[in-house]
């Protein structure tokens, strides 16, 4: 496991030990789920709401790079982990409000939908842990 | 897809998600027999995976059959990959890990079940 991330600090936790190994997993399950679903909305039914399937893509995207960045755990890996998180967080919030305020615009429910409230919320919470998660084992020069 | 096997399926899920949420409470990795019970559901899964693509060529009936084959054979591949994640594992990590796959599969079940019953994409 050492040599996954040979530039950190010895002293410093790595995003892929301890609970890192059970975010990981989630953030796997996720883009394993996102992107299924995706590839099947995009091939078959595209035409029917296509902001929300292109969003469905997008939001499969930022997990499979969260996911491999979060079990790279080197000090690229862990910016790239962040910024993809953050954009989630911003993604999440920003199409929960939309999907609130502006429901025509998603005629077809997306993983950020209502916050994520089809996947009881996790969505909304997932990136917040993460990014806490990624602060807390923050390789620092 | 529905039935006796895919509800004895789910309970073995619910045993193991059990089983290793013991484990995780007694901060040990899990044992050699839990391999082999998790062994013999993805053996399980395997078998819902080729009953559920025999039937499907049987029947006529409405559903999204692409994301019917993406579930099962996504499926079938998330066990064996949590029980290759957590080889290594000497923390209570690992057991969580496992603990929240063994949760997740009872969910995907049933909602292959849910897009066999022709909801929508």
């Amino acid at each position: 496991m050492s040599n996954q991330h040979s530039d950190q600090l010895p002293h410093q936790r790595a995003t892929n030990l301890g609970f890192g190994r059970i975010l990981i997993v989630i953030y796997a399950l996720f883009a394993i789920a996102a992107t299924s679903r995706s590839i099947v909305q995009i091939a078959t039914v595209f035409s029917q709401a296509p902001v929300a399937y292109t969003l469905s893509a997008v939001a499969a995207l930022i997990y499979i790079v969260a996911t491999i960045s979060l079990a790279r755990a080197d000090r690229t890996s862990q910016r790239l982990a962040t910024i993809a998180i953050s954009i989630e967080l911003v993604g999440v919030i920003g199409v929960g409000l939309l999907s609130l305020f502006d429901p025509e615009l998603f005629p077809k429910a997306t993983v950020w939908s209502g916050f994520g409230s089809g996947y009881g919320f996790i969505p909304l919470i997932l990136p917040i842990v993460g990014l806490w998660w990624l602060r807390k084992t923050r390789i620092t020069d | 897809m529905t039935g006796l096997f895919a509800d004895a399926l789910i309970s073995l899920y619910l045993v193991l998600a059990i089983w290793a949420g013991i484990h995780i409470l007694i901060n040990r990795p899990v044992s050699l027999t839990f391999a082999v019970v998790a062994g013999l559901a993805i053996v399980m899964q395997l078998i819902f995976l080729i009953g559920g693509i025999s039937q499907m060529g049987e029947t006529s009936q409405d559903f999204s059959r692409p994301e019917f084959v993406g579930y099962l054979v996504g499926s079938l591949a998330i066990p064996p990959a949590a029980m290759w994640w957590t080889r290594n594992d000497t923390q209570r990590t690992g057991a969580g890990v496992l603990c929240l796959v063994f949760l997740v599969m009872p969910v995907l079940i049933i909602r292959i079940q849910q897009v066999w019953a022709g909801s929508l994409v």
